[in-house]
């Protein structure tokens, strides 16, 4: 077993390796020190990514672990290095840490308090490695090219589903997110699957185009849920499209009575282009809202507060799901409901599944809710029905 | 661990909708184009539907996924479980895939003592003096620890009422497969996933109030017969009783949620249970009735009556 210790401190790095003899029940160990980012670096590509766990100090007197951290991520040759951070910071850093190292998909063993427990760290660390053989094995199956997206697109094979979203004062409706399903004759094909196909296939304003007419269309026929807001999904590329935006405006203007809002998601890298920027005007000023999707998910969202004129928030739902148990999920969404009020906009919860997660938004004075708990989506052909039980109080959320 | 798709032959599923639609077309008065207009009308799927189409439809020539011809069939105040589940050679066939499915070379039947001989499968309710010993090694084989508290002695029959269990046997009574679901609501349901109710909670929640989702809690089966077997139970329940909209499965076991991944169900989330300091995947799916009626594979399977799979079948 190869076991590199990354650590400024010399006696640290002493006690780490006396502990792993100590604890080790494997004689054939083997250790290697380094006392910064860059030796580290060095044994690394020394030892050809030949490690079997990396321990590494976050905070060194002339460089810091993220940079190891980093190097890792780019080269994914190494990024199967099992992990463990260690650190004298505060908890709210260490997990931070994890959250980063988690979404660089590296392979964390944890991220460890000063002073740590080496025998904790090694058995954590043999225990993971065992998992990770073994949910290898059994991802396998996921395959994703048997669909012919190009076919799908042409055959239309789209069906629209709508989630309600909820004043969370006065129980009422305020409108419906549309939510896109493809199928092929096996069943129904979700998001997850053919947005990437779409993006391979340079399809993205296209599919956009066509959601948003069949939308529209949707909208306009189907009484009884036409005075309810329409919330549709862009991207910023879509922005880019001037025909599109022509195509939303001009429709905005024959219908006035419809209430349009889009919500945008995507890069700070798309957005900032100052023909993303123009479409976004263009957009305001023919009354047509603008709510910002996936908010928290991003790092640069709050660069984007500051250049758009948006009406909504949306927090997404990896946040709110779990802020009953989650405290910094729960720090998130307070702190971003607070923002929101103080710049007077207004705010979506998505993800609510529980009656405990509902009522801390309420107090938090979040606007709108969204999630299971109120309806999953619902197929076009069955929303007038839901909207009748919703409004006649036959609904699970509103028996309470 | 492959998991077979049934080799199945697009011509039956073909012919049933055909003769449904001439049906419905004669039925209603209808032209080709009569149904086109209308179908257009109805549903913005039909927006680039042609008279020509039709013809192939109803021809056999062609058919429109399952997804569209639900919409059909519901236009005209029907479901596809109707269409398909009455039509005779439909079921046959299905029951017959299955039953193939096992005969198949290279269908490694990994079971000890199992060789692919017949079986026979009873539903337990709690009352059944069995209960508490086939129940003890369902929750065995899930390994879910979120299940154990209804195997504590202090549960009460009542208290489990609302489950269902299903078990399979071969010969010498040795058990080859199960399945354990109850019905609940979605409410309950979402509360149970993430954690904010046990399941003691959710059975008794079951009792009172009006159920509206199924819940599979496990589904085994030591051969892919016994397996799709074990799947059918649960999905001829929910295609028969009309006040069920979704299905929905909460299990630990790794191998139905490869199952349910490989007929292209989106999982829902994934919650570690931490359990006698070793952490445990929860996998959660829910999917409404009409994805489950859309889902090939799935829809196969609810058309089958449980007595029609084995000679040998018991107790259902």
């Amino acid at each position: 077993m190869n076991i590199l210790i990354v650590d400024d401190q010399k006696f640290i790095r002493e006690a780490i390796k006396a502990d792993l003899v100590e604890t080790s029940v494997e004689h054939d160990l083997q250790m290697f020190e380094a006392e910064d980012a860059n030796q580290g670096i060095e044994t690394i590509v020394a030892t050809e990514g030949n490690i079997d766990l990396l321990i590494l100090d976050l905070k060194m007197n002339n460089s810091d672990g993220m940079e190891v951290i980093n190097f890792l991520s780019v080269h994914a040759c190494y990024s199967d290095i099992p992990l463990a951070v260690i650190s004298s910071s505060d908890q709210r850093t260490l997990e931070l840490v994890s959250s980063i190292v988690s979404s660089l998909k590296l392979n964390l063993v944890g991220v460890f308090e000063k002073p740590i427990n080496v025998g904790f760290i090694l058995a954590q660390a043999t225990r993971l490695q065992n998992q990770y053989g073994n949910e290898i094995d059994v991802n396998e199956s996921v395959n994703t090219s048997d669909y012919d997206i190009n076919k799908l697109l042409e055959d239309e094979q789209v069906l629209l589903c709508f989630q309600p979203q909820i004043n969370m004062k006065s129980k009422r409706i305020i409108g419906f997110e549309v939510l896109a399903r493809m199928y092929d004759e096996n069943g129904y094909i979700y998001p997850d699957t053919f947005l990437p196909l779409i993006d391979k296939a340079g399809l993205n304003v296209e599919f956009s185009m066509m959601i948003i007419a069949k939308a529209f269309k949707f909208w306009e026929n189907e009484t009884g849920v036409t005075n309810y807001r329409l919330s549709i999904n862009v991207t910023a590329e879509d922005l880019i499209c001037d025909s599109l935006i022509d195509y939303i405006i001009s429709y905005k203007k024959a219908h006035t009575h419809i209430n349009l809002i889009l919500e945008l998601t995507e890069s700070q890298k798309v957005i900032n282009q100052a023909c993303v920027l123009n479409s976004i005007a263009r957009l305001i000023i023919n009354d047509i809202g603008i709510s910002l999707d996936d908010f928290g998910k991003s790092y640069s969202t709050y660069e984007r507060l500051d250049t758009i004129p948006f009406n909504e928030i949306k927090i997404d739902r990896s946040f709110v799901c779990d802020i009953d148990t989650n405290k910094q999920h729960l720090l998130i969404v307070e702190s971003t409901i607070a923002l929101a009020k103080k710049m007077s906009v207004s705010v979506v919860a998505e993800g609510i599944e529980t009656e405990s997660v509902l009522n801390i938004l309420d107090e938090l004075g979040c606007d709108i809710g969204q999630g299971y708990l109120y309806s999953p989506p619902i197929e076009g052909r069955y929303l007038k029905a839901w909207v009748n039980r919703y409004v006649h109080k036959d609904t699970a959320i509103n028996e309470h | 661990m492959v998991y077979k798709i049934y080799s199945y032959q697009k011509a039956v599923i073909m012919r049933v909708f055909s003769s449904f639609l001439r049906k419905v077309r004669t039925e209603h008065d209808l032209s080709q184009e009569g149904l086109r207009a209308l179908l257009n009308e109805r549903s913005h799927s039909f927006d680039s539907l042609d008279t020509i189409s039709i013809s192939r439809w109803e021809r056999g020539i062609n058919t429109p996924s399952l997804t569209k011809q639900s919409e059909i069939a519901e236009i005209f105040d029907d479901d596809l479980f109707n269409i398909y589940s009455s039509n005779a050679d439909f079921v046959e066939e299905c029951s017959s895939f299955i039953q193939l499915s096992s005969c198949v070379k290279n269908d490694k039947v990994t079971h000890p003592y199992y060789k692919n001989e017949q079986y026979y499968t009873q539903s337990m309710l709690p009352e059944h003096a069995d209960f508490e010993s086939m129940l003890e090694l369902c929750l065995v084989y899930e390994g879910n620890p979120r299940l154990f508290p209804t195997r504590q002695k202090m549960t009460t029959t009542e208290s489990l009422k609302p489950l269902t269990l299903v078990s399979a046997f071969c010969s010498l009574n040795q058990l080859v497969g199960h399945c354990l679901f109850c019905k609940v609501t979605t409410k309950a349901l979402f509360e149970f996933m993430n954690s904010s109710i046990d399941i003691l909670e959710l059975l008794n929640i079951a009792k009172q109030d009006r159920a509206n989702v199924l819940v599979v809690l496990s589904s085994f089966g030591v051969s892919s017969q016994i397996d799709n077997h074990m799947m059918s139970v649960y999905l001829n329940q929910l295609a028969t009783d009309k006040a069920i909209e979704y299905l929905s499965f909460s299990t630990c076991d790794s191998k139905l949620k490869q199952k349910l991944m490989q007929m292209k169900i989106p999982m829902f989330k994934v919650k570690p249970i931490e359990h006698q300091s070793k952490i445990i995947q929860n996998y959660s799916f829910i999917m409404s009735r009409s994805e489950v009626m859309a889902n090939r594979n799935m829809l196969m399977l609810s058309v089958i009556p449980t007595r029609k799979i084995q000679p040998t079948n018991v107790g259902i």
